[in-house]
């Protein structure tokens, strides 16, 4: 199938447009979250490929380098028939620096441009006007003024480029690409057709005055930092609900009308025990990218990352290793991947490596459990501080601070990335925008998407082997499955714990995933479907009996233990180094174990 | 902008030839004098693209909260560089 390419500076609104040209017909292809993904669309006999925004033809960082592949690559392609380059109507010079440059490339491989003069209607907004006519000429390319957001000149821009991409190739002409002389002829372009700065940055710097000021910066960060993840609870707790209670009630229809036997049990407890008990934390990574993609669209994340900078840079950390870690709390995966933004590879490294410690919603169902099972529900202040929500929050700190200091101990370290230049911190502040729905919902549905396909045949497999190891030799009891043997052959490792086997088999499966403990320990407790009521699981264990200090010992193992196979393979093709991530998993796996020793020794 | 100067202003210009962009206040209209020859090239290259080279105006915006990153607008663009970046591009301030 031709190709047609679309590029443009980060900011240029070059997602929503490619999202009003494709409409359904899309897909990423690669995990999603604040990251670089490559998005492939249909769009008439076209495939059209969004590819990630880039300033210019030098790179900085690892995905403006991948970036920068990706375009060298499609420029040399026979199939790519047509390259779009978005223009932000308000800001021509910047965008026209790396459109010039785009353009001259092009022209080398004989492949035909087309100037997408994005937002439009922003610039009609501060009454400026552009000749159009004049502008086509001076950039001896066609020009077409459209806005993505309103859909102004999306008709006519659809007819245009489906022509131009039909049109036989143009031959390739030699150009001259020095980025010198193209960026005076940006800049001369920009001061006969564009707007004035002053005009365009007023409000922006008028908010950031407010948002970047010592005082009410930090106060109104600290503020949204508090309520992302207040709704991560609040939003998603009601639509788990609603999942769990929809997971229980298909359960006990389809067992209902199966009978008894084996078919049966299998059902029941291995698909949606096992399965299903995972299914309920979707609603709570959506909710997670959501917020994020409000905050990121709006602009306000490069703000934060600006914030952050400093206070980071202690721990050998950069501002924009701020991103990774926030979305870490809903699954590491993306996490790992958007730390490819991070421009030094050093500070990259080190992200990627302390990135698992921020507990992930997996660990939410575990920590839900043993909180059920270890802490009393009480309320102080009238019911404004919750004793269980404030175990909840001192785990999330502790897996936060053990990063920092785990960073700044990798900082240190002489053999941590130091074969690579260090890149600096320069960072663009966009302009403040109000978020569109359309690449908002994508990507929410995308996360829940991905998340599922991602864990999902993990899970499945962890359930059904579980299972069948508990449930054969047909006719005995758990004690004496082929399980229960392979249970007490490992309990002298989990002894010191103050853990027996029961626990010992579930730690073991959710190195796998975590979110598997509760569905194991449900299935090992002997009671049907207890991953579905955490709340009757947790009375089994309190009438089975777990002593403080173990139950303190296990919640903290679980914030810092790396038990995710998905984690650790896309950790290993990040870094690609198997050394490291064996060094991760081994150090962070004795890490947790001695920590949980220490509990269940000293607190008993 | 060079036909706006003053003979005074042109004067208390060269005074302040030696100031960094780290150390300008907040407001400071200047144009950039240079940029440290011994920066990574590949970042020299993309300073260029976004217009940090010499002879270019930049305006101070904002002095980083608790001594982070300065905020400078360049033509149509802010952005945030840190200390060490910035301790590296000396400016000629025009206001």
């Amino acid at each position: 199938m031709k190709r047609i390419i679309l590029v443009g500076k980060p900011n240029s609104g070059k997602s929503l447009l490619f999202n009003q040209l494709t409409g359904l017909r899309q897909k990423v292809a690669n995990f999603p979250g604040v990251t670089v993904e490559l998005k492939s669309g249909r769009m008439g006999q076209f495939e059209l490929i969004d590819l990630p925004g880039v300033y210019s033809l030098q790179s900085l960082s690892r995905d403006e380098e991948i970036a920068l592949t990706h375009i060298r690559q499609a420029m040399e392609d026979a199939d790519t028939a047509l390259v779009i380059c978005t223009l932000d109507a308000s800001r021509l010079q910047t965008s026209l620096v790396l459109g010039l440059q785009i353009q001259a490339m092009a022209k080398a491989h004989g492949k035909q441009v087309v100037f997408a003069l994005n937002m439009f209607d922003e610039m009609q907004r501060h009454g400026h006007v552009i000749d159009l006519k004049a502008f086509e000429q001076a950039l001896q390319s066609p020009v077409y003024a459209i806005s993505a957001r309103t859909l102004y000149g999306i008709a006519e821009f659809k007819d245009a480029i489906t022509a131009l991409a039909t049109q036989a190739a143009p031959a390739p002409i030699p150009v001259d690409q020095d980025a010198n002389r193209l960026n005076n002829q940006a800049r001369e372009l920009a001061q006969q057709f564009g707007m004035q700065s002053s005009i365009v940055l007023k409000n922006q710097n008028r908010i950031d005055g407010f948002l970047l000021h010592h005082l009410s910066g930090s106060l109104v960060f600290l503020v949204i930092m508090f309520l992302l993840f207040q709704s991560i609870f609040t939003f998603a707790a009601p639509i788990m609900d609603a999942v769990e209670a929809g997971i229980g009630d298909l359960a006990a229809w389809v067992t209902g009308l199966m009978g008894e036997g084996m078919a049966a049990d299998f059902t029941r407890d291995a698909l949606f025990g096992g399965f299903g008990a995972f299914l309920v934390f979707v609603p709570q990574i959506m909710v997670l990218t959501l917020i994020i993609g409000l905050l990121e669209d709006s602009g306000y994340l490069a703000r934060a990352a600006l914030i952050c900078h400093r206070p980071l840079s202690y721990f050998g950390l950069s501002g924009r290793s701020f991103v990774p870690f926030l979305s870490a709390h809903a699954c590491a995966i993306p996490a790992i991947m958007a730390a490819r933004t991070i421009e030094s590879p050093r500070k990259r490294l080190i992200t990627m490596m302390t990135i698992p410690l921020m507990s992930c919603s997996a660990r939410l169902p575990v920590y839900g459990l043993l909180i059920a099972v270890l802490v009393p529900e009480r309320s102080y202040l009238g019911g404004l501080v919750n004793l269980q929500g404030v175990v909840f929050f001192g785990l999330y700190m502790f897996g936060i601070v053990t990063a920092l200091v785990v960073s700044s101990m990798l900082a240190q370290s002489k053999t941590i990335g130091e074969q690579q230049q260090d890149m600096p911190f320069i960072l663009e502040l966009p302009t403040y925008r109000f978020p569109h729905w359309k690449p908002l919902v994508r990507r929410v549905l995308q996360s829940g998407k991905a998340f599922i396909y991602r864990a999902g045949p993990v899970i499945f497999a962890v359930s059904v082997v579980l299972w069948a190891l508990g449930y054969f030799p047909q006719g005995s009891n758990l004690e004496h499955s082929y399980l229960g043997m392979i249970g007490h052959w490992i309990d002298p490792i989990f002894e010191p714990l103050g853990l027996d086997w029961r626990y010992g088999v579930a730690i073991l499966m959710s190195f796998l995933a975590r979110e598997v403990f509760v569905g194991a320990l449900g299935t090992l407790f002997g009671i049907d479907g207890a991953d579905e009521h955490v709340g009757d699981l947790a009375t089994q264990i309190q009438q089975d009996g777990l002593a403080l200090g173990a139950g303190i010992g296990l919640l903290l193992f679980y914030v810092i233990a790396l038990q995710c196979v998905a984690t650790v393979a896309t950790l290993r093709a990040e870094t690609g180094s198997n050394r490291l991530v064996t060094l991760l998993v081994v150090g962070y796996g004795l890490l947790a174990y001695l920590i949980a020793m220490a509990c269940a020794q000293l607190i008993g | 902008m060079t036909s706006m100067l003053t003979p005074a202003m042109t004067s208390s210009d060269s005074q302040d030839a030696a100031m960094t962009l780290w150390d300008a206040p907040k407001g400071t209209v200047a144009l950039i004098a240079s940029v440290d020859t011994g920066l990574d090239p590949q970042v020299q290259l993309r300073l260029r693209d976004i217009g940090i080279e010499p002879a270019r105006q930049l305006i101070c915006l904002q002095r980083g909260p608790f001594g982070g990153p300065v905020v400078i607008s360049v033509a149509d663009t802010v952005y945030s560089l840190e200390q060490p970046i910035a301790r590296r591009i000396r400016i000629s301030p025009t206001v």
